[in-house]
């Protein structure tokens, strides 16, 4: 239970969370006062915008509940109502009635803790993926899976810990467990911030930890506020991490370690790679990282981590082989002794860690009048890792200056900015497989 | 191309790009503008390199040695001029 799990550390540290409010690790040890009156809910959501708030609302409710959700309140309300109907939870706890019905933090900590609360028993923590074409699906996960890769620290870390993420999703969430374990200070700003105020916020706070994506590096690069950063440890993960980002980032913080990891939602934490290079070792593929088992299937990566169920939580689905492995969906290519990221097998395309079916910005192309076939595919970006292109067979007779025009109107109208092709190449020939479906 | 040259090619399609995304440019754009203060988000940022790479044939991000993230307009500038194709 986690706050065990907090509590490896001298209960005279304070770990301390800067955002609405600050919250002093004495709360980890507070006796609550208790509504004895009605019992907590067996099955949770819950959905807090302070980071102290959420870390008080855990410490509360794990090992107290059997499923607690995790619902980021930047989600909108018809995807919030869908999680908690797959989740099947009723009960929600939050800042305000942004999701329907609630109740709030004062109200969930007044709660007895139950006949549940066990050191032993596992709560059932529900995690949302970042959904792609359809709907955000529910992992199950448990505080063993979630701290797997988090250092567990015998005294006060020297780190500092900024959020960039958001605190509901699985990267956020490890890096409030890194912070809690390591009895860091954890600096979570609004998630709105622009980002140069987040980092004028991490300078003044003495912020020397940070994990970000790829493509949110190369945005920090860009600011006056990267050099006022004095950064001991960098992590990278979501998107593919190239080998001039690494670079890059050595140069601006020759101090820091640098690794790249691994994880999603599905498998958990994966594997680090602190080698500054791009990649992993084929070592990996015979040795497993830690308790971690990585094999190659068809130029596909796939992940067994004992730790995490296989399954979603609603329509029961499964993401695992019969040996238990992940199938990751990620193309990779073994050079030397190198496994390198290709990209997705299913050709989504990761704009800055924005995902975009290809399938998707077809359709609508196609519905254009003047479009007989289009193609959508990722372009390769220095600063994104990619960005949407089409290709476009034009009926006869069709103009193609209006028709971009048309086109461009239409995704305008109809698409996110980072949905958009940023181009369009007019073609006669778009390679159709057997099945009838566009070559990807 | 001369510097003056490349730096009109992109003010150009800065513009363009900004119209595509709907963002609003900062006037008056200078050359000791802040790259991401000319209302430009990572997103166009990266639509602009793409469609100089698409107009003027290169990418600096790709062919310069050194890995390199400019600030200002007047970097961003100097950044194309000096890793041109020789």
């Amino acid at each position: 239970m986690i706050s065990k799990f907090i509590d490896a550390a001298s209960k005279n540290q304070k770990i301390v969370v800067t955002d609405k409010h600050q919250l002093h690790r004495d709360v980890f040890f507070q006796e609550q006062c208790q509504d004895t009156s009605t019992k907590l809910n067996t099955n949770i959501a819950i959905a807090f915008k302070s980071c102290a708030d959420l870390i008080q609302a855990l410490n509360k409710v794990d090992s107290n509940v059997e499923t607690l959700l995790l619902l980021s309140p930047t989600l909108s309300k018809p995807v919030a109502q869908s999680l908690m109907q797959q989740a099947g939870t009723k009960k929600l706890y939050a800042d305000n009635d942004i999701f329907g019905a609630h109740d709030s933090l004062e109200t969930l900590l007044s709660k007895p803790t139950g006949t549940m609360k066990s050191p032993t028993f596992d709560t059932i923590w529900l995690l949302a993926t970042s959904g792609t074409t359809d709907r955000p699906k529910l992992v199950p996960h448990s505080l063993a899976s979630l701290t797997r890769t988090v250092r567990i620290a015998k005294k006060a870390s020297t780190f500092v810990w900024g959020q960039l993420y958001d605190n509901y999703r699985f990267a956020g969430m490890q890096v409030i467990l890194q912070a809690l374990a390591g009895q860091s200070i954890l600096v979570s700003p609004a998630l709105d911030l622009p980002l140069c105020k987040k980092l004028e916020l991490f300078a003044q706070e003495k912020v020397n930890a940070l994990s970000a994506t790829p493509t949110l590096w190369r945005k920090i690069l860009m600011t006056d506020g990267a050099k006022k950063l004095k950064l001991l440890s960098i992590t990278l993960g979501g998107e593919i991490a190239d080998a001039s980002i690494l670079k890059t980032l050595k140069v601006y913080y020759p101090e820091a370690k640098i690794r790249h990891i691994y994880a999603s939602t599905e498998a958990g934490a994966g594997f680090s790679v602190s080698d500054g290079l791009p990649g992993f070792p084929t070592s990996f593929l015979d040795d497993g990282f830690n308790d971690i088992k990585i094999k190659i299937v068809d130029d596909i990566l796939y992940i067994q981590n004992k730790l995490v169920s296989g399954s979603y939580i609603g329509d029961g689905s499964t993401f695992v082989d019969e040996d238990k492995y992940v199938n990751t969906g990620d193309r990779v290519q073994v050079k030397q002794d190198r496994v390198y990221f290709l990209g997705r097998l299913s050709g989504i395309i990761n704009v800055g860690g924005d995902k975009v079916s290809p399938e998707t910005i077809e359709i609508i192309l196609n519905g254009v009048d003047g479009v007989s076939l289009s193609r959508v595919y990722g372009k390769k970006s220095p600063l994104t890792g990619e960005l949407v292109v089409a290709e476009i067979i034009a009926s006869e007779n069709q103009n193609q200056m209006a028709l971009q025009k048309e086109l461009i109107q239409t995704c305008k109208n109809k698409l996110e900015p980072y949905q958009r092709p940023i181009a369009y190449r007019f073609v006669d020939k778009i390679k159709i497989s057997e099945n009838g479906k566009v070559v990807r | 191309m001369t510097r003056e040259k490349i730096k009109n090619h992109i003010t150009e399609s800065l513009l363009q790009v900004a119209e595509m995304h709907e963002m609003k440019i900062i006037s008056p754009l200078t050359e000791n503008t802040i790259l991401l203060e000319t209302g430009l988000d990572s997103l166009g940022f990266a639509t602009l390199v793409a469609s100089l790479e698409f107009s003027l044939g290169f990418d600096p991000y790709v062919s310069s040695e050194e890995a390199f993230y400019p600030q200002t307009f007047a970097e961003f500038i100097d950044f194309y001029h000096a890793n041109q194709p020789k």
